[in-house]
């Protein structure tokens, strides 16, 4: 079991060690260099810059520094504001984006498995229906859409939520709720899938034959395996919800490291716009390996496997 | 019927009405793909606009890259507009202080000059506001003056009104719809091509060549690729090409891997031993006798990738990073149409409307295609 988790740990190291490197070499490769201007500075300022940043160097030492910078957890300088790091940029936003975030994945995972939890329980029912079509609503209406539409109506028409400002509880509602919709009705549709399967599998059939009450079987029985296609889903709603959160974080006006993001890409800041692709991917990457890790816990199946 | 040797060399008579006519596989699923109303339905509507945006040349009204400078921010034709007092007055004011070719203009209320508020109203039913609703509460808000309230009651010629700088928006729709729509296809064809390549080859060769290219596989599976097809297009410019390249450089992954797995379970069949024995070479038993029997799940994928994508390039398009202008898609229009929401909601309620449910009948498909070819994978 620990060597799993540590080779499951080890395995993503190397996923990010790969994505770092890859996207360090496009940089590099791309056209254009950092300080192409349109009026270039003369020869010998032009110089003492790359100095500074280590453009002059060659690409593997380059390539070398970097990796140094980030075993420091440095994402190195800007190339086009003076004295701005990156790691400042993220330490910014990070706040907003990750209270943005979690919001979302508390209200996907509560409201997706309840809804899905009580379709399944009504299975056939026009309760179940509505729930299903419901979900397949919220699938389909992409959140480009849904969080203009939703900021007018309940923002700007009905006055009934905050549009911009972070100061309360009540402005971060709106646009969690706009990240989460797609994964609440992805949630949903999977936990009734589950559901539906468990409620016909034998050791439910022998705990309803033991007399036990429905609630309890649901809860103590049916709510663990469900769990499990869920906790599958994880890993990818957290990289959908990170890249859907530089959306939202632009509608909204958050000032979250999704917006410093998409104004960086504007400025064509590239060290800046690569510290906050890695910084992404970071997440992304150790989210899933802590997914999986839990998986092999709520799996005995895996767990006795591994 | 030959039950004892007495019959034998009998002719036997058969009664042509018994015999239970057989149906093949694929017609069996398209019965029950047909009995599904819902995905009918979408696939109906997914062909219309198919085809609309294919002859989006003849059928377009207007360029979807010129507008007029006269033309811009028209609601559509059959646009109501709430007028408070205010609005009535600077009408009032507008037309008492307009050049009387200004006042021309006015198709439906007469080359008088004088406008009668009260004949306006009852022609264009202002006295039920809208005020509820929010189109009419985006004009409401902004208070606009009295020339743009003129232009929302004579715009006739623009069915769906037109965005901020004058373009048609429904031509503009019909031609998004092309390019997403066609984006979608090309990198939906190119990951079929691939994955099914790969998955196959790996799947039927087995040993040490289907453990590495399925390690390599696995590995790019733990890659966040959204964020690194956003670099690409950070660093190297918004090219409708590259787009291509990001997409279709994802999706195969995860069809290979299902390819592979068909594969893995069929090929030990007679069939493939025969074709074997029979000294077919190997290309030829994966492609000709191996990937037609894995089509069914192929199939279901694809129809479930082609949303995805769209999804995904409106969403790149949105934080401007896909499509660029001249160049129109959903994405961009409804990127547009939110930048100008509080003041117009009519530039991204349509492209909104018509994007989602495009994504809605795609999925529905999807979902009635896998019932239908695919009953245990439910």
């Amino acid at each position: 079991m620990f060597v799993a988790i540590i080779k499951r740990l080890f395995s993503s190291f190397l996923t990010l060690i790969a994505i770092i490197s890859v996207s360090f070499f496009m940089m590099k490769f791309a056209p254009g260099g950092p300080f192409d201007e349109e009026k270039s500075p003369p020869e010998n300022i032009r110089k003492a810059i790359e100095a500074k940043y280590h453009l002059d160097k060659p690409l593997v030492t380059q390539y070398f520094l970097y990796m140094k910078g980030l075993a420091q957890l440095d994402l190195g300088p800007s190339f086009k504001v003076a004295h701005l790091r990156v790691n400042d940029v993220i330490a910014e936003g990070i706040g907003y984006t990750l209270r943005l975030g979690a919001i979302a994945m508390f209200f996907a995972l509560v409201l997706g498995m309840t809804l899905g939890l009580i379709a399944s329980l009504y299975h056939n029912k026009w309760i179940d229906h509505l729930l299903m079509s419901t979900a397949m609503l919220g699938i389909s209406v992409p959140n480009i859409v849904l969080a203009p539409i939703l900021l007018l109506i309940f923002g700007l028409y009905y006055k009934l939520l905050p549009v911009s400002g972070l100061d309360s509880f009540s402005s971060y509602i709106l646009p969690s709720f706009c990240l989460s919709l797609f994964y609440i009705a992805n949630i949903a549709r999977l936990t009734r899938g589950a559901m539906l399967e468990i409620l016909n599998s034998n050791y439910i059939r022998t705990a309803y034959s033991k007399g036990l009450p429905k609630w309890r079987i649901v809860i103590f029985h049916c709510l663990k395996p469900t769990m499990i296609p869920v906790a599958s889903y994880l890993g990818p709603a957290t990289a959908g919800m990170l890249a859907g959160s530089l959306v939202i974080e632009k509608i909204f006006v958050i000032p979250g490291v999704g917006r410093q993001f998409v104004d960086s890409a504007f400025a064509r800041d590239y060290t800046m716009a690569l510290g906050m692709i890695i910084f992404y991917c970071t997440m992304v990457v150790f989210f899933n390996a802590f997914v999986d890790i839990s998986y092999m816990l709520l799996d005995p199946r895996i767990r006795k496997s591994s | 019927m030959v039950s004892s040797p007495k019959d034998l060399g009998k002719k036997v008579s058969i009664d042509e009405s018994q015999i239970e006519e057989g149906t093949s596989l694929f017609a069996d699923s398209m019965r029950k793909f047909r009995k599904n109303k819902m995905a009918v339905i979408s696939c109906i509507l997914i062909i219309c606009l198919f085809l609309a945006s294919i002859f989006a040349k003849f059928i377009t009204p207007y360029s979807y890259e010129e507008g007029t400078i006269e033309a811009q921010n028209f609601p559509p034709t059959w646009y109501k507009v709430f007028m408070s007092d205010e609005h009535k007055e600077n009408l009032n004011k507008w037309v008492n202080s307009a050049s009387s070719e200004e006042v021309d203009l006015f198709a439906n209320i007469g080359d008088s000059g004088e406008i009668n508020l009260e004949n306006l109203a009852q022609e264009t039913s202002i006295e039920q506001p809208l005020g509820k609703g929010f189109f009419a509460r985006s004009i409401n808000h902004l208070q606009p003056d009295a020339a743009e309230i003129y232009l929302g009651m004579s715009n006739s010629k623009h069915i769906l009104g037109t965005d901020e700088l004058g373009q048609d928006i429904l031509s503009r729709l019909i031609y998004g719809i092309r390019l997403s729509l066609f984006l979608a296809l090309t990198v939906t064809i190119v990951s079929l091509i691939v994955g099914v390549s790969y998955g196959s080859i790996a799947g039927y060769s087995g040993g040490l060549t289907d453990q590495l290219m399925m390690r390599f596989v696995d590995f790019l599976f733990g890659v966040p690729f959204i964020f690194l097809i956003i670099l690409l297009m950070v660093l190297f410019g918004r090219h409708v090409f590259l787009i291509f390249v990001g997409l279709g450089l994802v999706y195969w992954i995860v069809l290979a891997r299902i390819v592979r797995g068909q594969i893995l379970s069929i090929k030990e069949k007679e069939f493939v031993m025969a074709a074997k024995s029979n000294g077919v070479s190997e290309f030829k038993i994966i492609f000709k006798h191996l990937v037609p029997n894995v089509v069914g799940p192929v199939i279901i994928f694809a129809t479930l990738l082609v949303p995805q994508i769209m999804l995904l390039e409106a969403f790149l398009s949105f934080i401007g990073l896909g499509v660029t202008p001249p160049d129109v898609s959903l994405g961009i229009m409804i990127s547009d149409g939110a930048s100008v929401l509080s003041s117009y909601s009519w530039p991204i309620i349509f492209p909104g409307i018509v994007f989602s449910l495009m994504i809605f009948c795609m999925n529905f498909i999807g979902d009635g295609l896998r019932d239908a070819l695919d009953p245990k994978l439910k």
